[in-house]
């Protein structure tokens, strides 16, 4: 069925288009604010991808491979707005919550900690980490929708991953040291 | 404490899951609208670089750094020019040409924008983004640009937050608006955004140029749940 949308869609049907953008706004965003963790910068990547997915459609080769290749225009539509949040970000320092003692405190804090972690991430880095983690792509498929080597994939999601568990394993230092003393 | 790979994988995972999944509804109707205004490429307009073997981009790169190495040469030597050899002057000067603005400091734009016609009346005005930022369309002369762009064309004033302000010109060209930044971090670039007015709803997409890339679905100030803009920021 997707198939055959694809195909009208990239004859120049917008009906056909307007049906496989509302089956995938959903998928679009979802990625995008796991990349961006912006629900607006988000929405523009999403909107930016599929209006690009509209004009480029006429030159994607296999139809089958959409739902990848429409993956890769909302990651570099997410490494756009990336950029202009770098600029754009305040000098946000992220404080360190004070230190809480029950289960449901820490977990808070530690899901704080994971964010500000995975803020502290490139786009690119964000990217393979999403892909991986969320969508369940390996790295060969990571790769191949991102068009980067198989080895720049795995050390991107190695760097990614360690400096993440790092963070959190500070934190987590931190925290035994509160309850020791 | 020491946690496993898995254990590690399955909590970002976790920790991912969290986030949303669905998109607000306003996604897929600012896409439905801007749909109409954006071309489809043909099939032959496809190139990649990165679809080139790599010997190849090598190979074009390294005739690329000979070209620019050899018009580098001859703008640092230029060649002698006899007088009888001069062109004569042109006698015809562009439609409106883009001058530097009334400051010195600032750029010329580049690549140069095309000449365009005024903004409709119908755009004039702020305009909110849900970023949250202020897009102003003015007329020209208005304080808050001229002293980024030349007084003899619209202009755009956009700003995100609290993030300095970008100032372009604005004009409209084959039915799109062209904005040639001049303040701010899109300066010298020449964005081109397809347009599409529905009432108090204004959808740009970005259709080249960059930059400020994405799109924007704007909404007329103190319509809707628009708050009243504020004036817009002056150099």
């Amino acid at each position: 069925m997707q198939v055959e949308l694809v195909e009208r869609a990239r004859r120049g049907d917008r009906d056909a288009f307007a049906s496989l953008a509302a089956a995938s706004a959903d998928r679009c965003y979802a990625l995008a604010y796991r990349i961006l963790r912006d629900p607006h910068r988000a929405q523009d990547a999403a909107q930016q991808a599929l209006l690009g997915a509209w004009r480029d459609l006429p030159t994607l080769r296999d139809v089958e491979r959409f739902d990848a290749w429409l993956h890769r225009l909302v990651v570099n539509a997410c490494y756009v707005e990336a950029r202009t949040e770098r600029r754009s970000a305040a000098k946000v320092r992220v404080l360190r919550a004070e230190p809480e003692t029950s289960d449901i405190a820490r977990g808070v804090v530690a899901r704080d900690e994971l964010e500000a972690a995975f803020r502290q991430l490139s786009p690119e880095h964000r990217a393979v980490v999403v892909l991986h983690h969320h969508l369940g792509y390996q790295l060969t498929e990571i790769a191949e929708t991102l068009g980067i080597p198989a080895g720049t994939a795995r050390s991107r999601l190695h760097h990614a991953v360690q400096q993440l568990r790092a963070v959190l394993d500070s934190g987590e230092s931190a925290a035994a040291g509160e309850r020791m003393a | 404490m020491n946690r496993t790979s898995g254990l590690f994988d399955d909590r970002i995972a976790e920790w991912l899951e969290e986030d949303p999944d669905r998109a607000p509804a306003q996604l897929l109707e600012t896409v439905l609208a801007a749909m109409p205004s954006v071309p489809q490429r043909r099939a032959g307009q496809a190139w990649r670089p990165a679809a080139l073997p790599r010997w190849w981009q090598l190979a074009a790169a390294a005739a690329l750094i000979v070209v620019l190495g050899l018009l580098g040469l001859t703008a640092l030597y230029p060649p002698t020019v006899a007088p009888s050899q001069s062109p004569e002057p042109s006698l015809t000067a562009p439609a409106r040409t883009f001058t530097p603005a009334a400051s010195p400091s600032i750029p010329v734009a580049s690549p140069s924008p095309q000449a365009g016609t005024a903004l409709p009346d119908s755009v004039i005005g702020a305009w909110y983004h849900a970023a949250p930022g202020w897009w102003w369309f003015v007329r020209a002369g208005d304080p808050a640009c001229v002293q980024a762009v030349r007084t003899d064309l619209d202009c755009v004033v956009w700003q995100r937050g609290t993030t300095p302000r970008e100032i372009g010109s604005a004009s409209i060209v084959d039915g799109d608006l062209q904005v040639a930044w001049r303040s701010g971090f899109c300066t010298r670039i020449t964005s081109l955004y397809s347009v599409a007015l529905q009432g108090d709803s204004l959808n740009l997409v970005d259709i080249g140029g960059g930059c400020e890339g994405g799109n924007f679905a704007l909404t007329r100030a103190g319509t809707g749940s628009a708050p009243t803009a504020p004036p817009p920021p002056t150099p």
